[in-house]
């Protein structure tokens, strides 16, 4: 896929941190630039992960039986904001 | 679970298939929730707003760019984001009818329509539909020759729905327009039912007008929709305010009259854009998901004494159905009355049917799975089997 067709895209810092989030081409966390908050970044990309599951639940209900190719996008959302939450945590601790 | 005080979260579209008449098409997509997300704040579209100070001007985030494809998609030459698309009809009311004048609308047009025209003090008249429950562009052509004998002048405009609210049977736009124009007048192509959902070409049908409701079929929230015309109409329509202030001669030359300034300025039009590439991609495969909802139909059917109001073989998703001959006669004797059937689907996780109604009654089977569509097609017979009516 082309990534100006991609729906959701993320610009990494070499330490791991989100540099800017886009969604389906929108620029959503740097259009100032200027540097972003890692915080944020994290906050972001933790409730962004968690949606795409609310929509998988949709897709699925009412009964949430999830195909293989479903099951892999849940657990690929899932480790997103958790991995998102673990930074987040890390940021707000320091 | 409560979001505040007494507002519960809303979770119907997580845990049922919601069959629900008007909501089906305006369910959001994950962009378009991570933009509300990230743009819920009141004036969220504003933060670099630079002159000429107008929210199509607005080039970060791109929503200036978002209006030109607004227009290449429905094939018109302006298009603005309105409040819904009855703002938009308001809009048209406003800047192209007089006082007292007749505006044409359908037999089966949306009660907006007639709001918008009483708005602008003018009249309607309906155009009435043939024995098929449709508008063909005959019926259009007779009432202006109907009106403006009457009235020694024609209508000033012609309003008519490609597939109405009520039955979503689909109207002859194109002979509509073609007989408008043989008249003078123009036509606003409400695709409230279309727009966003199956593809729509306004030159192609010839319309002066196209006219889509956001939160209906283009995947955002309410209240959104577009209005989009032809560089003829444009200068009409998208006019400019003249007004001076007699005290400080302020003025606020590029500030849109009809529009009353900017439309949509938070996380409306930002949900409506993040959607739009999907919105764009989901139209071209329109005629997959009617042919879900005749298969729902179909199941339907199968029920003795069931009957599709609508127009048949569907040509929409949304669907009114007459079940007197079948579960009425159940609510008729059930110690639950009506209100049995709605309980027994949800019981099998499916709702929007009206609660209680088991004569004619819509639904909307608009952006459901294959999986699912099965489901509620077994689950209606699944019900008329259970109280033996197959």
């Amino acid at each position: 896929m082309h990534s100006a067709n991609k729906p959701f895209q993320a610009r990494v810092a070499a330490n791991g941190s989100f540099l800017s989030i886009k969604i389906n081409n929108i620029k959503l966390l740097d259009y100032w630039g200027l540097g972003m908050d890692n915080a944020v970044d994290n906050l972001f990309e933790a409730l962004f992960a968690l949606t795409d599951l609310r929509v998988l639940l949709r897709e699925t209900a009412p009964l949430h039986k999830l195909s293989a190719e479903q099951q892999m996008q849940a657990r690929e959302a899932l480790a997103r904001a958790k991995v998102a939450l673990s930074k987040l945590e890390e940021e707000l601790q320091e | 679970m409560k979001i505040a005080g007494n507002i519960p979260v809303r979770e119907v579209e997580e845990n049922f298939i919601n069959i629900q008449p008007i909501q089906a098409a305006g369910r959001l997509t994950a962009e378009a929730m991570k933009a509300l997300i990230a743009y819920g704040d009141g004036y969220s579209t504003c933060d670099q707003c630079r002159k000429p100070f107008r929210l199509d001007k607005i080039t970060k985030p791109p929503i200036a760019e978002f209006h030109s494809e607004l227009s290449r998609f429905l094939n018109m030459d302006e298009a603005r984001v309105t409040p819904g698309a009855r703002r938009a009809f308001q809009a048209v009311c406003l800047a192209l009818v007089e006082k007292g004048d007749t505006v044409l609308v359908s037999a089966l047009g949306h009660y907006t329509e007639f709001l918008a025209v009483e708005n602008a003090k003018a009249i309607v008249r309906e155009v009435p539909t043939n024995d098929l429950n449709i508008v063909t562009g005959d019926a259009v052509a007779q009432k202006i020759e109907e009106v403006t004998r009457e009235q020694g002048k024609s209508p000033a405009l012609v309003m008519l729905d490609h597939f109405d609210y009520s039955l979503a049977n689909e109207h002859d736009v194109a002979g509509a327009a073609k007989a408008a124009h043989q008249y003078d007048i123009p036509i606003l192509y409400n695709g409230a039912y279309t727009v966003g959902i199956k593809p729509v070409d306004g030159k192609a049908l010839g319309v002066d007008f196209v006219v889509g409701s956001g939160h209906k079929s283009m995947a955002s929230p309410a209240p959104s929709g577009v209005l989009a015309t032809t560089s003829g109409y444009a200068d009409t329509v998208f006019s400019t305010t003249q007004m001076i202030g007699d005290v400080t001669g302020r003025q606020f030359g590029v500030k849109e009259v009809q529009m009353l300034g900017c439309t949509l300025m938070g996380g409306n039009i930002l949900a409506m854009m993040a959607s739009f590439p999907t919105v764009r991609r989901r139209v071209e495969g329109w005629g997959e998901y009617v042919t879900k909802s005749n298969y729902v139909v179909d199941a339907l059917l199968s029920i003795k004494g069931n009957m599709c109001v609508s127009e048949y073989p569907r040509k929409h998703t949304l669907s009114k159905v007459d079940t007197t001959g079948s579960f009425d006669t159940v609510a008729r004797i059930h110690k639950r009355r009506g209100f049995f059937f709605s309980d027994e689907l949800k019981q099998r996780g499916i709702v929007g049917a009206f609660s209680g109604a088991t004569r004619a009654w819509k639904l909307n089977t608009y952006g459901l799975s294959w999986d699912q569509i099965r489901y509620v097609a077994d689950a209606f017979k699944e019900i008329a089997g259970k109280y033996g009516l197959l």
